[in-house]
């Protein structure tokens, strides 16, 4: 004959809300780690996407500009490629890529700081010229 | 306790020991979860975008070599570096024609060789096949590059097409002028005047910084052509050619004149200078039916008749290239003088011939032939 006493009824309880506090409590701590874990995942992907992208277009900034004859030199291919940034989802590779007059005269992006070269806008072809440091256009 | 109790009290320690160790074994970031599209994004860093940087890398190349083979090209007449036209050279400057013959530089074969030269210097790893153009358009067959990482292999063409801006096309044009110049100009005796109206804007004589009047007494001629394909200030380019403009016929003697000196007796003989002739002849005779008649030697005297005292004397002069000409001439002997026109000068002496019953000719003569007679003078005191 199963007698339920006061005792034992109370044990069960305390062992019931023991075991939905924890289980309550490892849900989120297992729910917040999992998500944090695909979420830098997502992440790397993205970042290790954005980089692919922002050089890929860096490429095709400099086909461009091979095509038109102003870069001659494969030797600065790497470092061009390496200083290319991105300015509102474009990649800027160099004076001539900037859109803007704004853009242009300030280098938004700094690209040529620390170089021989600085950005000059052209009222006329409405383009972004780059000259060296001492010249004007 | 009760056992129950304790099955799912010990039961849950269990858990959170074992979702420990899972978080203590996993590494630093709690639960490592690899990169999405780990393969594919090492795919595209490390194959992808290293293979397109070397095709930047030969396009940029191959441009530079296309522009150079055009100057260098364009340096020697369209003909290979330090070779010579087979119509010969003047100076450095290859001819493009010699008389009745054209030497034109075989232009594609002459790209394709230079430049596969430059290729293999500056991408000794790329083989190429076939390298040529179109319009302004340089390409070039490539062989197939592979960029192998741990995970994967990446094949992809390493051909090129760069737009060089320039058109190797051009030399069809500038072999069409020069062959409309030389027919234009080659039977003109007044060359330079020729040439001053018929050379097109951008050739020039000898240079192109500083061109320089064209000389009368020279007829294979250098000239530096100026591109008009491309832009002179980002790629200059310069055509080095040379033209004959030597007659394919001789020019007959012009300016024939015979002015008596009686208190010598004899004819001073006057006529203008031929440079590309190698000596003259005076004819004259006493036959009168040579008055209006103009043509070859042979043929005129082929009707004379023979006997009734009738003459054909000839007498052959050296044509002299320096400038002689004494105030007192002896007879026998020819001179180059310059007396308001360059002239050459005879002094003929000859006891038979009569005043007005003599006519005189003087022909040209070059590589054994000999120019028409353009018609007889009368010998008058």
């Amino acid at each position: 004959m199963i007698l339920f006493t006061k005792k034992a009824l109370l044990d069960d309880l305390v062992d019931l809300l023991v075991t939905v506090i924890i289980g309550f409590f490892l849900f989120f701590f297992l729910n917040g780690t999992l998500t944090i874990g695909v979420q830098q995942s997502n992440a790397q992907t993205l970042s290790a996407l954005t980089e692919f992208k922002r050089q890929d277009a860096a490429i095709n900034n400099l086909n461009l500009r091979m095509q038109e004859g102003t870069l001659t030199d494969p030797l600065i291919i790497e470092a061009l490629i390496d200083r290319s940034k991105s300015l509102g989802g474009k990649t800027i590779t160099g004076c001539a890529d900037y859109e803007t007059a704004e853009d242009c005269q300030r280098d938004t992006l700094g690209i040529y700081i620390g170089t021989t070269n600085y950005c000059v806008w052209d009222e006329t072809d409405k383009e972004c010229d780059t000259l060296a440091l001492g010249t004007s256009s | 306790m009760n056992t129950k109790a304790t099955v799912i009290y010990w039961t849950l320690f269990v858990i959170i020991a074992a979702v420990g160790l899972v978080f203590f074994f996993s590494g630093q970031d709690l639960i490592s979860v690899q990169s999405k599209g780990l393969w594919s994004v090492n795919f595209l860093q490390q194959n992808y975008l290293p293979a397109e940087k070397e095709l930047l890398q030969i396009h940029i190349i191959a441009g530079k070599a296309g522009r150079e083979t055009a100057l260098v090209l364009a340096e020697n007449g369209g003909f290979f570096p330090l070779t010579v036209s087979p119509c010969g050279a003047i100076g450095e400057v290859n001819l493009w024609n010699q008389g009745e013959r054209w030497c034109f530089p075989d232009i594609r074969d002459s790209v394709s060789f230079l430049t596969k030269e430059k290729l293999a210097d500056q991408l000794p790893e790329v083989l190429f096949s076939t390298i040529s153009y179109d319009k302004t358009i340089f390409y070039g067959r490539g062989d197939t590059g592979e960029i192998k990482t741990d995970t994967a292999r990446y094949f992809f063409d390493r051909s090129f097409a760069v737009d060089i801006g320039y058109s190797f096309e051009e030399y069809v044009d500038l072999q069409s002028a020069a062959q409309i110049l030389v027919t234009q100009c080659r039977t003109e005796r007044d060359l330079p005047s020729c040439l001053e109206q018929n050379l097109p804007v951008t050739w020039k004589y000898h240079s192109c910084p500083s061109p320089e009047p064209i000389p009368s007494n020279l007829r294979t001629l250098d000239f530096c052509v100026l591109s008009t394909g491309v832009q002179p200030d980002q790629f200059p380019i310069q055509y080095e050619i040379a033209l004959d403009f030597t007659p394919l016929e001789i020019f007959s003697v012009a300016g024939i004149t015979a002015a008596y000196d009686g208190d010598t007796n004899t004819y001073e003989i006057r006529f203008l200078p031929d440079n590309e002739a190698e000596e003259y002849t005076i004819y004259y005779t006493n036959w009168k039916g040579v008055q209006g008649k103009s043509g070859s030697i042979e043929d005129i005297f082929s009707d004379m008749p023979a006997g009734f005292g009738l003459y054909q004397k000839s007498i052959t002069l050296e044509n002299t290239v320096e400038l002689n000409c004494p105030v007192e001439k002896e007879k026998g002997k020819v001179y180059l003088c310059v007396e308001g026109t360059l002239e050459v000068v005879y002094v003929l002496s000859d006891q038979e011939i009569v005043s007005g019953e003599t006519y005189l000719t003087v022909t040209s003569n070059r590589d054994g032939g000999e120019s028409a007679a353009s018609g007889f003078i009368p010998l008058m005191e």
